[in-house]
């Protein structure tokens, strides 16, 4: 059943097939290669579904050598550690593997899941193997906090994986859709490849949950994607929590609950005005998600224990009048329209704009923004080449940057 | 920078250039004509009044007067928001004073004019007296500002003050018109009423909206290009938004929040700050119900700060304002 | 806005703890020439460059993997999507994706460049 699986089905054979962070594959075949190593431990880390697992086993296949895997479902206790790595690390055990392999390695995968229990020796335990090992040792972490890894830094190699980009992530889509005789629009695979956010694994995934059982794949398939959520959990929660009877209830499921918090904050947010009609429970419930907004901003810089208020008030936002409930259809995923819309160039753009147009017309920067470019912003959407744009001596791009940006 | 190139946005290109070609500010133009007819007399002049009345106008036109053609050497136009603070202020001011110092000819000074300067912080604005103080011999400050009230006592009783008001409708309408001879395009009676009432009195608007309406349908500006251009062009969507937030009509407010976010970039302060601007105008609430909005949106200003999403705080804020309503409605 | 090739390029005389920092957040000098050895800092890198260079943008050509060619991510159309745009990192043009070029010729290429990072 397995190999229905089209993520294992396509599985990287060889490093080449490994799509997408080139270089940090090169750096990582670097190390393999090396005859004198600095370090004999590496760690690749990185976003899910970007390729280390896959350009381990890869490598391991493509160099010959054996592959000691460790998940994130074992217990993680130095004993047990040191009981399954202990043998392969000794000198001894070496001659129980077969002529042919070139050798062995230790592969500690998810590896960040160790990290935070501290009273199970966790990475201590990690450096210990590093040490004793008289073989090479591969790790994988998804999340890198820096302070808990520093003790890591010294024994081990550091290599970082990005979000896998868009054109490669299509390239990959395009070659399973031929192989398997699937006839996709360009604009379905772009969509399943943007909302994967860089995550191979999970964009194959929801290929095949689309494809599987049709020939042909439309933009309007792939719309259902949003509600395909890769944690089935946030839909769940939603759906709970603003049914929920009484705070205690809300409380107990955002518990339970395996949703990004981040991403909860805002879909609550997002729902809240379809499920408070009445403007004085809508006013109350927003005040209640705007404090808990203030503590995801306090979590930042501060303290993870402010976590607990911050989920005591996401509960007490979606039960202001539990009597009020009615079914409603939820908003999914959240609407990030600061993030999707203002990077840092676009606005560095639209301040240029403004101090060119302040100059022109004797005003200041802000009074440009709020009373002028409106006005400058119309006429040129109408007549792209109007002489004002030079007038006001603005660069090709940044009349391009006005008439792009639209009405959201 | 040519000195006869012609400039293609009308706000500027039909800027009166001389005091006697402003229309409609006689008395005004009459005491500063008077100032430049024996320049040594001037002195620092503070302009007040609500934006697009001609104050930046007539600062120009002094300098003009004042210096003739190489005016812009010996004018320094500053404007508060612009500028970092007050040091950046000073140092501006320094550099410039040093450097046309070389040649007046026969006036001895030189021209600041400086602009938004109610908004200054009152430290600010006791740092910038002491500025004005110790360059009176080298230069001559221009203040502009909206608000007189805003300016600390020491500044206002070494200025002369000039108070310009909003232009009158009819007024307003026949200015339009006259551009619009001599553009060779036509206007009608409606679509020039329609633009000054949108404008309120304020000039530049109407003349941006009249250049607009004139793109957007070639030669003829009537009533329905005006109101479509008030419709998309139209910067006062924060006035908008705040009355249908108070009129319970959350979710439109809301989407013009992110209108404001999408279209223009404004940040989360920026739009709070411009609320709280355009609620003291609102017409129908009374002044207590005024001051209690008004320490709302001061605490989610706060909380802006912060917190991590300027969009909940955003959307929360218009939600308290939407309850607020309805709740003194039922209280009535 | 400056435009550097990511193998080697050059940076005006800096202070020695510019220098050293650098060298920490992953840039190796070749005599004359500076080339990226590693990427795990990779943006904090670019910045610092940035600020040597008084604050100019800095952008990288994208290599194709498929055809070899440079060009800018601005021509791509995912450009405001792209979670690394303008970063020295290698790509496909839009060129070869429009073109549909094989998954095929993508790894025959990676075997090709199989090599160490480069001279």
């Amino acid at each position: 059943m397995k190999d229905d699986l089209w993520v294992e089905k396509y599985r990287p054979q060889k490093i080449s097939e490994v799509i997408g962070n080139e270089e940090a594959k090169g750096s990582f075949v670097e190390w393999l290669k090396s005859k004198r190593r600095r370090k004999k431990a590496i760690l690749l880390y990185g976003p899910p579904g970007v390729g280390k697992t896959a350009l381990v086993n890869a490598a391991s296949k493509e160099f010959g050598f054996r592959i000691i895997e460790m998940n994130a479902s074992d217990t993680r206790t130095e004993k047990a550690i040191n009981k399954i790595a202990g043998p392969a690390t000794s000198f001894v055990a070496l001659d129980t593997f077969s002529a042919e392999s070139k050798g062995n390695l230790l592969f500690l995968d998810e590896v960040d899941g160790v990290f935070g229990n501290e009273d199970r020796g966790g990475i201590g335990a990690i450096i210990k193997i590093i040490e004793k090992s008289q073989v090479p040792v591969i790790m994988a972490a998804n999340n890198l906090e820096l302070q808990k890894l520093r003790p890591l830094k010294k024994v081990c190699e550091l290599i970082r994986f990005q979000q896998v980009r868009i054109p490669l992530i299509i390239v990959m889509l395009r070659r399973i859709c031929a192989k398997e005789h699937v006839d996709a629009e360009l604009e379905a695979l772009e969509r399943i490849a943007e909302n994967s956010r860089g995550d191979v694994r999970s964009a194959i995934n929801d290929l095949q949950s689309l494809a599987e059982n049709r020939r042909i794949l439309r933009l309007q398939d792939t719309l259902m994607l949003t509600f395909r959520n890769k944690d089935i959990g946030m839909h769940e929660t939603l759906k709970g929590v603003f049914s929920a009877k009484s705070f205690a209830e809300a409380i107990s499921l955002l518990n339970r609950s395996s949703a990004d918090y981040d991403e909860l904050l805002l879909s609550i947010g997002d729902n809240l005005p379809l499920r408070y009609s009445d403007p004085v429970e809508l006013g109350s419930a927003y005040d209640l998600i705007s404090r808990a907004d203030v503590f995801r901003g306090r979590i930042a810089t501060e303290n993870w224990h402010l976590l607990r208020y911050f989920y005591n008030f996401l509960a007490e936002a979606v039960t202001v009048a539990p009597q009020s409930y009615r079914p409603f259809e939820l908003i999914m995923p959240p609407i990030k329209i600061i993030t999707l819309f203002w990077t840092k160039s676009r606005r560095i753009t639209m301040e240029n704009v403004c101090a060119k147009i302040g100059t022109r017309c004797h005003v200041s920067r802000s009074k440009a923004k709020q009373h002028i470019v409106p006005y400058v912003k119309a006429i040129l959407q109408k007549h792209k080449s109007s002489p004002i744009g030079s007038w006001l001596k603005l660069e090709p791009e940044e009349v391009d940057y006005l008439i792009r940006v639209n009405k959201f | 920078m040519a000195l006869d190139e012609e400039a293609l946005m009308w706000v500027e290109k039909y800027r009166p250039r001389n005091l006697s070609e402003i229309v409609g500010l006689r008395d005004i133009v009459d005491s500063l004509k008077a100032f430049l007819r024996n320049p040594r007399t001037m002195p620092h002049l503070l302009l007040a009044g609500i934006p697009g009345t001609g104050k930046t106008t007539a600062a120009l036109c002094i300098a003009r007067e004042l210096y003739g053609q190489n005016w812009k050497t010996f004018t320094l136009e500053l404007n508060a928001s612009d500028e970092r603070g007050i040091d950046t202020v000073r140092d501006r001011i320094k550099d410039f004073s040093r450097y046309s110092r070389a040649a007046f000819g026969d006036v001895p000074f030189a021209l600041i004019i400086l602009d938004e300067s109610d908004q200054m912080t009152g430290p600010a604005q006791t740092a910038l007296r002491r500025i004005m103080e110790t360059s009176s011999r080298t230069c001559r400050f221009i203040l502009i500002c909206n608000q007189s009230s805003k300016i600390i006592e020491p500044i206002q009783s070494r200025c002369a003050i000039f108070r310009f008001s909003k232009l009158d409708k009819n007024a307003m309408v026949e200015h339009l018109k006259n551009i619009a001879q001599k553009e060779k395009l036509s206007l009608s009676e409606e679509a020039a009423e329609r633009i000054a009432e949108y404008s309120e009195g304020d000039l530049r608007h109407a003349i941006n909206a009249l250049q607009t309406a004139a793109v957007y349908r070639e030669g003829i500006i009537d009533e329905k290009t005006v109101l479509q251009v008030i419709g998309e062009a139209s910067p006062k969507q924060v006035q908008l938004m705040i009355n249908k937030a108070l009129n319970g009509d959350f979710m439109e407010a809301r989407k013009m929040m992110y209108d404001l976010i999408g279209t223009y970039g404004f940040s989360g302060s920026e739009i709070v700050r411009q609320m709280q601007r355009e609620l003291i105008k609102v017409s129908y609430l009374s002044a207590e119900e005024k001051a209690e909005l008004t320490n709302v949106v001061g605490e989610y200003d706060f909380r802006l700060t912060q917190g991590a999403n300027p969009d909940i705080q955003l959307s929360a804020l218009l939600a308290q304002f939407s309850k607020f309503r309805k709740m003194q409605g039922e209280s009535n | 806005m400056v435009v550097l090739n990511k193998k080697s390029f050059k940076l005006p005389y800096m202070d020695k703890e510019k220098f050293l920092l650098l060298l920490r957040l992953g840039l190796e000098r070749n005599q004359s020439f500076y080339c990226i050895k590693s990427y795990n800092n990779i943006e904090k890198l670019i910045d610092t460059i940035s600020n040597i260079l008084n604050g100019e943008k800095i952008m990288f050509l994208q290599s194709c993997l498929i055809c070899d060619k440079d060009f800018a991510c601005s021509d791509c159309k995912y450009y405001e999507l792209c979670a690394t745009r303008d970063l020295p990192f290698q790509c496909v043009c839009p060129q070869c994706l429009k073109e549909k070029k094989p998954y095929a010729e993508y790894v025959e290429n990676s075997d090709k460049r199989k090599a160490p990072p480069p001279e």
